[in-house]
């Protein structure tokens, strides 16, 4: 696998889209190439930024926005 | 929950905080966020009896993402309003984050918030909602191959932006 390939395939890489041998492909090339490992580093690090609002906190106003939805249509409330 | 699935209270109780981080992530800010969340669940509510047991977050990432969608439409027949300039008491508190992250993660929300809105739903529920491009595919009602090619594109045009931001 050259460089150009590597390039192309990161992405389903990263999001798991790829059959196990491809990659095996890819990380070997990682290893021998540090500028794609670069690239490979600044791509994950970007998905992990993105996914991170996933641990920030509800705002407490939305909680209260949903509470207050729910208790009006909690039939046994 | 019966045969697995689930009440609405239950969905808004267990399920808001992922609602909110997907809602997040495609509005870029608290205040729209919520609103969302508010409309997702009310759509939520009435779409209950169509949902099949399977993929419960995929199928609430797609509501709240087609509530952002009609939003977006709605906005381009409108002009837009700017937000009042006391907005800030209603955003949330970075408690937990540390200042550096949370600069760079505001960083990484504005560059998601250049992205066309169809990129911008692609990698966000590739992202955050954690599916996969097949399941993405279903959820929008598009061809895999479509979905592939936003969110490749999509990450190469955030990896230009951030690149060029940085140096």
């Amino acid at each position: 696998m050259d460089c150009d390939d590597a390039i192309h395939k990161i992405y389903g890489f990263l999001d798991g889209e790829l059959t196990v041998w491809r990659r095996r492909e890819i990380l070997r090339h990682l290893d021998e190439c540090p500028p794609c490992a670069q690239g490979y580093d600044f791509e994950m690090e970007l998905r992990q930024v993105i996914a991170m609002k996933c641990r920030d906190e509800v705002p407490p106003e939305l909680k209260r926005r949903i509470a207050e939805a729910l208790g009006y249509t909690s039939p046994e409330a | 929950m019966t045969d697995g699935v689930p009440t609405w209270e239950e969905i808004a109780r267990d399920h808001g905080r992922f609602l909110y981080a997907v809602a997040y992530r495609l509005a870029g800010n608290a205040e729209d966020a919520q609103d969302l969340v508010q409309d997702a669940l009310l759509r939520i509510r009435r779409g209950l009896e169509t949902y099949r047991p399977g993929s419960l977050q995929g199928w609430l990432a797609r509501i709240v993402t087609n509530v952002f969608l009609d939003d977006v439409r709605r906005r381009r027949r409108r002009p837009t309003v700017a937000l009042p300039p006391d907005h800030e008491h209603r955003l949330p508190p970075a408690a937990a984050a540390d200042a550096a992250s949370e600069a760079l993660s505001e960083e990484v929300q504005r560059a998601l918030d250049s992205l066309p809105p169809d990129f911008r739903v692609a990698v966000v529920l590739c992202d955050v909602a954690d599916l996969g491009y097949d399941e993405i595919a279903g959820q929008l009602g598009v061809p895999v191959g479509t979905v592939r090619s936003r969110i490749h594109r999509g990450r190469r045009m955030l990896r230009e932006m951030l690149s060029g931001a940085e140096t």
